[in-house]
């Protein structure tokens, strides 16, 4: 994997000159569009740093607050209603998704699984656009469950920021290993901002609460050093 | 055929009269429609203006009540405008409390009349402290066709112009007023404001007095009223940005109508 | 360190934002200019009511409440004003059959009510992260009987003649929006125009010469993401979760 190089801070509006691309193609991730007069330029329509992997992808580093649904995305949500063979799942975006009573593991017209309103559901986009209502699915291209599927009863449900969920998703990052080290807990972290997790007693999961809380305003770096002291 | 062109692309259809410095209703793009005043032919109101702009109509009435001035200023006045968008006017607007945009617009028009200076709200106090004139001013739109401030606006200076009261005597001892209703007296209004509407279309074409259709379409507006040598509104609520040259040459252009209307308010 | 660039210019010293101080909204923001204080809250996209949908755009809607008693005829005009702004600066055609909510709240007004309550929207739809066309910034601008420009609002509100607003917006510091109040001849309205965008806005608009309250931003965010700033800031409104003993003592 090619190196990524963050560059300077930029705001909405402002305009980034002298761009790279290859076989005069460039590709923009999120924060960036067209500028339209210059065709070797991008417009910043976040705030945030610029990333560049080369040979021709760009992206903004941004802090996005309200989620919205993107392809592949592997989320945690909430089933809010159920009307025939859909259900409707919370997000935390602005439309609800939908998931299909079918797109579970063993899942046929006659055996449906057991979901019920209230229950937590970890799953993954199969379809989101601007223009339609997202699509979860619980199952993957094998039709094997895997790790999707109703979370169990007995867990917890945060809300956090999506830059907690990410920095968390980074594997590099040592804070749930170290919390491992301390007491076993299972956790599902979904890229929408929502944390689900499960610990043998009360206490643990408290901890686990007001640590995520915390690590929230804090810097990747200062985790790190408590996490170092720690071990 | 360009009636479905009209109802499917509306903007494209637009772009291609204007490609051509022409409009669909055929006028240019800096020319303004017909504007027909007629004044005092409401009976019932201590004054009267009907002002169609194009197909723009709008009525307005002043009515006049006594009243008590307030504490802090006794010596003052008032003089109440009210726009009202009855769904009547437009399919846009439906019935019940005020609409937004007859909020909005009703604020305008106040902050015109404030800003212009034209009523001394002192003449129409008639005993300090004790009684005063509430001067009502209803303005209500019949056909909204566009550039409604504009109409408002020239309604209302309109029938101020034309607003008689009536004599009252006032006994201060015995706190009672005698209402004289044959002799009646005009206001003195010191200036006419003129309000201009622009709409800007695809960022770069200026349409003068717009109707509700290029309104819609276009990508923002910009009101200027002018009041004899001076501005006394700016009003641009977002919409496409604009540079200085644009501002001035909008500046020029409105005070050029409003010597214009001037002459036509003169001949009544 | 942000004493330091607060005072490099004498009317940018005047102006103060803190972000993220509201835990609920996507975006928040605490805008002071002198002493007119307003709090702005964003939410969006979120789900649309279904008489307000919009299948091509986002719908904004705007609501602004006044320090004390209900909203009136003329906030609902600020309502109309800062939403119009809105849905020319944000990216609404991203975010189609969806609404952004924008909260004013009036909190301190001493004559910049408007401007102030435009670049706290404005911060406020930063802070959220949401697709901007461009960010935009407002400026009063005070026309005095004897005809100075000043953009510090007078002592003696007496002595004003007329108000102008302007919205400018940064790319190319074009106005967006203006609004104004009092009697002006034309080349006043032009001085005042580039009086504001010279003194006021274009330091905060324009790169290089940024201004105090988005260097914030940029180093909050250097800072990993904290949203927290330092005390030198204004209102103890903001929620010390991190300072806490409490978690302190949990942590370690």
């Amino acid at each position: 994997m090619n190196r990524v190089v963050v560059g300077n801070y930029y705001l909405p509006g402002e305009i980034i000159k002298d761009i790279k691309s290859k076989d005069r193609e460039t590709i923009i991730g999120p924060g960036l569009c067209r500028c339209e007069e210059d065709a070797n330029c991008l417009v910043a329509s976040q705030a945030g740093y610029l990333c560049f992997r080369s040979p021709n992808t760009y992206w903004l580093e941004s802090r996005n607050n309200r989620y919205v649904p993107k392809k592949t995305d592997l989320v945690v949500g909430i089933i809010t209603k159920k009307s025939g063979d859909t259900l409707r799942v919370d997000l935390g975006s602005a439309e609800s998704a939908s998931l299909s009573m079918l797109a579970f593991e063993g899942a046929t017209k006659k055996i449906k699984p057991d979901v019920n309103i209230g229950d937590i559901v970890y799953a993954k986009v199969l379809n989101a656009h601007k223009e339609m209502e997202p699509e979860l699915v619980c199952i993957d291209q094998y039709y094997k469950a895997g790790r999707l599927g109703v979370l169990p009863n007995n867990g917890f449900l945060i809300n956090t920021n999506q830059k907690l969920t990410q920095m968390l998703l980074n594997a590099e990052n040592p804070l749930l290993r170290t919390l491992g080290r301390q007491f076993p807990y299972e956790i599902v972290v979904g890229v929408n901002g929502k944390i689900w997790f499960r610990a043998n007693q009360t206490k643990e999961m408290l901890t686990l609460c007001k640590m995520f809380e915390e690590a929230k305003n804090q810097s990747d770096q200062v985790i790190t050093n408590i996490c170092r002291q720690l071990k | 055929m360009a009636e479905q062109y009209k109802t499917l692309h509306s903007a494209k259809y637009y772009r291609d009269y204007l490609k051509n410095d022409i409009r669909p209703d055929c006028r240019q793009l800096s020319a303004f429609r017909p504007v027909i005043i007629n004044v005092d032919s409401i009976k019932t109101a201590d004054g009267s203006a009907i002002v169609k702009i194009g197909r723009t109509t709008v009525v307005c009435g002043i009515k006049a009540e006594i009243c008590r001035p307030k504490p802090e200023t006794p010596r003052q006045g008032f003089l109440v405008p009210n726009v009202d968008l009855p769904p009547l006017c437009s399919s846009k607007f439906k019935s019940g409390p005020p609409s937004d945009q007859a909020q909005v617009l009703t604020q305008i028009i106040a902050d015109i009349l404030e800003n212009s200076r034209c009523i001394n709200l002192e003449q129409l106090c008639i005993f300090p402290d004790k009684i005063a004139w509430c001067l009502y001013a209803d303005i209500i739109c019949l056909d909204y066709d566009g550039s409604l401030i504009d109409a408002c606006a020239l309604a209302l200076i309109s029938c101020l112009k034309v607003v008689t009261l009536p004599e009252v005597e006032y006994d201060p001892g015995l706190d009672k007023q005698q209402v004289n209703l044959e002799k009646r007296s005009p206001l003195n209004i010191s200036c006419t404001f003129v309000a201009t509407t622009f709409a800007i279309f695809d960022d770069k074409l200026i349409l003068s007095d717009p109707s509700s259709e290029e309104e819609n379409l276009s990508a923002g507006t910009l009101t200027v009223v002018t009041s004899d040598e001076e501005l006394c509104y700016m009003h641009k609520p977002g919409g496409s940005p604009l540079n200085e040259e644009q501002i001035t040459k909008f500046i020029s252009i409105c005070f050029f109508k409003l010597s214009v209307i001037l002459r036509n308010i003169a001949t009544y | 360190m942000e004493v330091d660039t607060l005072k490099e210019e004498n009317n940018i010293d005047r102006l103060k934002c803190d972000l993220g101080l509201l835990s609920r909204p996507d975006g928040s923001a605490l805008f002071t200019e002198g002493q007119t204080v307003v709090l702005a809250a964003l939410y969006g996209p979120v789900e649309v009511k279904m008489q307000k949908v919009l299948v091509e755009k986002a719908s904004i809607e705007c609501i602004y409440k006044p320090k004390a008693g209900f909203p009136c005829v003329q906030d609902r005009f600020k309502e109309s004003f800062i939403k119009n702004i809105c849905e020319t600066s944000l990216a609404v055609s991203l975010y189609p059959r969806s609404t952004i909510l924008v909260n004013i709240q009036e909190m301190q007004n001493h004559g910049q009510l408007l401007s102030c309550a435009i670049n706290a929207a404005c911060m406020a739809c930063l802070d959220s992260g949401i697709d901007m066309k461009f960010l935009f910034g407002s400026v009063s601008c005070f026309l005095m009987k004897d005809g100075e420009l000043s953009l510090i609002p007078p002592v003696n509100e007496s002595s004003i003649k007329g108000m102008f607003v302007f919205v400018f917006n940064n790319t190319k510091g074009e106005v967006i929006a203006s609004h104004t109040e009092g009697l002006f001849t034309a080349e006043q309205y032009h001085d005042a125009l580039e009086g504001g965008r010279q003194m006021g806005v274009a330091a905060y608009v324009k790169r290089g010469t940024r201004s105090p309250f988005v260097c914030h931003l940029s180093l909050s965010e250097r800072r990993g993401g904290t949203r927290r700033h330092d005390n030198d800031m204004l209102l103890p409104l903001r929620p010390e979760l991190g300072d806490h003993p409490g978690y302190r003592a949990m942590f370690f």
